[in-house]
């Protein structure tokens, strides 16, 4: 038999790590609230029956406030799913309850998965399942989907529910309400079952949205005029009753009911105001002063383990791997072969010395990763937010930017997708303006090469100051754009702080290698094309007869053409501009424009050789401004495309790209000419 | 001979590489750059 199970709970409980153990996917989790933004669908595993798994974004309720709360509620109402498993994070175990309270009474069947009972037990606490299953009227199972614990269990549940239902719809006789509100819903449900034009809903679930007064439910039930007034009665009656609005009502209604039950059924240990360690941490690391050095003494911290000692030995293993073996293998084996020298010169000085530029980076990058996931998963990064968001109001922006722009770290393409979840438009705008600012893994090849060439001795501090360069232009433009193009006042925002957590290998890894794989599998593709025709346009002139000296090339002449207008950054020559224009194609791309431009790749010169070569054209002066112009200008064709798709506008498009780019000429211009007055080289 | 095969698969590949790119554009979907998160990047819908 076939069926579908949807995961549904609170933001941060745990669904996408129940999804991948269920699935054995290996979906993004993160220890913060909003990381699903879209449902996504597996196949569960070790099950006889064929069973899709449907991950719904984490949601505190049912009520339309947020869009995604409006996806999961419109998935479990049209699609129907067999059954919902109701994931709750059991050490917050009050909250998450209200989501069931809804959850219940859509008529669909429902398991509860009492999730993360090993920090729960941890704590001392205790539940008393059979209790809280019977108050509640549906099967609870325990899990800890981080450790696998209790997902066969949960499994067998939902098929068991599924097979007994067979489909029909499975109505709760739990009564949560007070006598008076119980007596208006029957009676309103009573009214639904033959008026409402919509068959397709649970009546009860019905009768308390419209005594709620939900407007998209109202919308989605199609009721007819007199039956909408009719049911206004009734509120108005309860409001009158309650000296409240009825959306009020029913939710102290359901408080009470969680209260009541959660009394009965959990034993906690400590009880009062005393302090938990998470409650002791965070009096720490969000401390109005401390915060935010202490946050940039840790990414300091991060920077100097990757571009140390740890990080730099990886990356002459891969160069003596990829320049050394893999180049003269191919070099001898397109001799033995009688190949062309054009031949030899594609595959070793243009793919080779493109990929190969790149490549040397992949295990300093995974490193990097490493270390941001246990950041990230220990629920460090989220407290990094919500002080940056503190930042950020003062500045008159919306803090809800930032988690998009946290996520701009690792690239920029998702983060600007993730910019969705912002209902207000100018905020959504200046987020996706925004972001591309934060420095994305694919430049941090271009960061460690020339910094590796001009400030080996400061390498970390220099990468760092970049990074921070980047927030801080964001920062700049956030309050020049606030105020002039995307005028208007900043959506509130509330954030959960996510418990601290031990971050588990497998997630760690799981992370790393996610983001390794993307680099590699990038290189073999985009960076592939791109790296043959870098090797072509600057092998070739335009009238394709192949040239001895590059400067005559496609590349030597569009190069010299755009030239002048990086003059006044520092790096006016052909070589730079080439790069930075195939650097639009990717950021990788700069790198591997610079090893093929040199003629790297040849046997027995690697990327310290580049390091050299790099050297005769730049100063530091020069290299710093040509890591800012990288970090600050349009991103690359990917981020462009998402940047149209996202702003649904050619005219808001261009503005950013454009926008980016003058900033990124303006920043670098005054580093070069403010470094040329203070006597910098 | 191998000038043309070595060259052919070369040019096929980027070819390929290139075309497919922007169908997954035209389509709305993620070339998946450096550090995809897979679910934020639409790559799940491929796999």
């Amino acid at each position: 038999m076939s069926f579908r199970f949807a995961l549904v709970g609170n933001p941060n409980c745990g669904k996408t790590t129940m999804f991948n153990e269920m699935t054995g996917s290996t979906q993004y989790v993160g220890n913060w609230a909003g990381v699903t933004i879209e449902k996504k669908e597996g196949k569960a595993r070790k099950t006889k029956e064929d069973i899709r798994i449907i991950d719904l974004p984490g949601i505190y309720s049912l009520s339309p406030y947020s869009m995604e709360e409006i996806i999961a509620r419109d998935y479990i109402i049209n699609e129907k799913p067999d059954v919902i498993i109701n994931i709750v994070d059991v050490t917050n175990i009050e909250r998450n309850l209200y989501l069931t309270t809804q959850v219940m009474e859509l008529g669909i069947p429902v398991v509860v998965a009492l999730n993360m009972m090993d920090a729960l037990e941890a704590k001392g606490d205790k539940v008393d399942i059979s209790v809280l299953g019977k108050s509640l009227g549906v099967p609870v199972v325990c899990t800890s989907a981080n450790k696998g614990h209790g997902i066969s269990e949960l499994l067998e549940k939902a098929i068991q529910v599924a097979q007994a239902a067979k489909g029909k719809a499975v109505l709760s006789d739990i009564k949560m309400y007070d006598e008076e509100i119980e007596k208006c819903i029957s009676e309103i449900e009573k009214k639904l079952v033959s008026a409402l034009k919509e068959k397709n809903v649970n009546p009860r679930w019905a009768a308390i949205k419209l005594l709620e007064g939900d407007e998209k439910a109202k919308e989605r039930l199609n009721a007819k005029e007199s039956l909408i007034e009719d049911i206004q009665l009734y509120q108005e009656k309860l409001e009158k009753h309650y000296d409240n609005d009825m959306e009020t009502v029913i939710a102290d209604n359901r408080y009470r009911f969680i209260s009541d039950i959660v009394s009965k059924a959990v034993q906690k240990k400590f009880k009062g105001s005393e302090l938990t360690l998470s409650d002791k941490i965070d009096k720490v690391v969000t401390h109005k002063i401390l915060a935010i050095p202490m946050f940039l003494l840790v990414m300091f911290a991060v920077f100097q383990i990757t571009f140390g000692a740890v990080g730099s030995f990886t990356i002459d293993w891969t160069d003596a791997f990829i320049n050394e073996t893999v180049a003269g293998f191919a070099t001898t084996w397109l001799e033995a072969g009688g190949a062309a020298e054009w031949l030899k010169a594609l595959v070793v000085e243009g793919i080779i010395a493109g990929l190969g530029s790149i490549l040397v980076f992949v295990p300093q990058i995974m490193i990097m990763f490493f270390f941001l996931s246990i950041l990230e998963d220990s629920g460090y990064m989220a407290r990094a937010a919500f002080v940056m968001d503190r930042l950020l109001r003062k500045l008159g922006l919306s803090g809800k930017s930032f988690i998009p722009m946290l996520m701009g770290f690792g690239c920029s393409t998702p983060a600007i997708m993730a910019a969705r979840t912002l209902e207000n438009e100018k905020d959504r705008r200046l987020t996706i303006i925004l972001t591309p600012f934060m420095s994305c893994g694919a430049r941090l090849p271009v960061y460690a090469l020339f910094t590796a060439a001009f400030f080996a001795q400061n390498q970390s501090l220099v990468i760092f100051s970049i990074y921070l360069l980047g927030i801080i232009v964001a920062i700049l433009s956030g309050i020049l754009l606030k105020n002039t193009v995307l005028k208007g006042e900043a959506a509130p925002f509330v954030m959960e702080l996510p418990p601290y957590r031990i971050p588990t290998f497998k997630g760690l890894m799981i992370h790393m290698w996610d983001r390794g794989k993307g680099f590699i599998k990038k290189a073999g593709t985009v960076i592939f094309a791109a790296s043959v025709i870098i090797w072509f346009c600057q092998s070739f002139s335009f009238s394709l007869t192949m040239v001895e000296d590059a400067s005559q090339s496609i590349f030597g002449v569009v190069g010299t053409f755009i030239a002048p207008f990086f003059a006044p950054l520092g790096f006016g020559e052909w070589k730079s501009a080439v790069a930075l224009l195939t650097g639009f194609v990717a950021k990788e791309a700069v790198v591997a424009t610079m090893g093929i431009l040199h003629g790297v790749g040849e046997v027995g010169e690697d990327s310290v050789e580049l390091a050299a070569a790099l050297q005769a054209s730049f100063t530091p002066l020069k290299a710093y401004a040509f890591m800012a112009f990288t970090l600050l200008y349009m991103p690359c064709l990917a981020a462009f495309a998402a940047i149209k798709r996202e702003m649904n506008s050619w005219k808001w498009t261009l503005f950013t790209v454009g926008y980016q780019t003058a900033a990124a000429w303006i920043v670098s211009m005054l580093i070069f000419q403010g470094g040329r007055l203070l006597g910098l080289n | 001979m191998i000038n043309w095969v070595v060259g052919g698969i070369i040019v096929g590949l980027t070819i390929f590489v290139i075309v497919r790119t922007i169908l997954r554009m035209r389509r709305g979907e993620s070339t998946c750059c450096s550090g995809c998160s897979k679910s934020q990047c639409n790559c799940e819908h491929k796999s």
